[in-house]
């Protein structure tokens, strides 16, 4: 038996839910041209063969966008390619954490780190966050299970952050030198 | 009773839904292969145990025992005349 049916598996239509999401991102400035819709299932395709994975149901893309829309860091310029980005990033560490973690997860995950760690700049989510993350989940780290996915960054930084002392610190440092 | 592709992918996908228990809309090909094996599985099974197919599995059964006799038969004999074999 050949991989027909995954195909099959793969084409529902999901271009109307997609369009669907402007009633909702609209109020962020963000609306999606059937084009743009067209574009972002074409290449959900590409990522799911390159990923090895089959979607069934309504998929991610319109999770991806409710989860991301209200982002201080996408406008209408950017949006059609972060959200392509999104969700390769998101195929791709769905494999890396061997499915052990949901959807919704992952998703929090990755808004709260875009937001406060990565300050909108996908390729260190994707290298720095999510890597690091993932290689504790395959280790058997499950803390992130009771907090939905939401705070769990801070126990894998490496990275010294700006808090307050830090802030201060510095200020002190730059201003009575 | 035969079924097509399109007949089976929504139940593979309802299945699949369960065995994430709703919480991921994506599987690994691995794993649908595995959800696709376990829906041919329970057809087959469905199928063969139809009265009339069980029917046919008796009488085959039979054959297949009645074979069975005489060839442990066959053997029992060649093996008293020869010896067991050390």
């Amino acid at each position: 038996m050949g991989k027909d049916w995954m195909v099959l598996l793969q084409q529902q239509n999901q271009l109307e839910k997609v369009i669907q999401t402007n009633r909702m991102t609209e109020r962020y400035g963000l609306i999606l041209t059937e084009e743009d819709a067209r574009l972002i299932l074409e290449e959900r395709g590409n990522s799911l063969r390159e990923q090895k994975r089959v979607e069934f149901g309504e998929g991610i893309v319109t999770k991806i966008i409710y989860e991301f829309c209200d982002s201080d860091y996408i406008d209408q310029t950017n949006y059609v390619n972060t959200i392509i980005r999104l969700q390769e990033i998101f195929y791709l560490y769905k494999n890396e954490m061997q499915d052990e973690i949901t959807d919704d997860e992952l998703l929090h995950f990755m808004k709260e780190q875009f937001e406060s760690i990565c300050f909108g700049d996908l390729d260190y989510l994707e290298s720095t966050c999510l890597a690091n993350f993932s290689q504790a989940i395959r280790a058997g780290y499950d803390g992130y299970k009771g907090s939905e996915g939401y705070g769990a960054y801070s126990k894998f930084d490496e990275v010294k952050r700006w808090d307050h002392e830090l802030y201060l610190e510095t200020l002190k440092e730059l201003c009575w030198r | 009773m035969e079924y097509t592709m399109e007949e089976l992918v929504p139940v593979v996908g309802k299945l699949a839904e369960k065995y994430t228990a709703y919480e991921s809309t994506s599987i690994t090909y691995e794993k649908a292969e595995q959800l696709m094996g376990a829906v041919l599985y329970c057809i087959v099974f469905r199928n063969w145990s139809k009265p009339d197919v069980i029917v046919w599995r008796r009488a085959i059964g039979c054959r297949h025992r009645g074979r069975m006799r005489s060839e442990q038969y066959a053997w029992r004999k060649n093996e008293k005349s020869t010896g067991p074999i050390s």
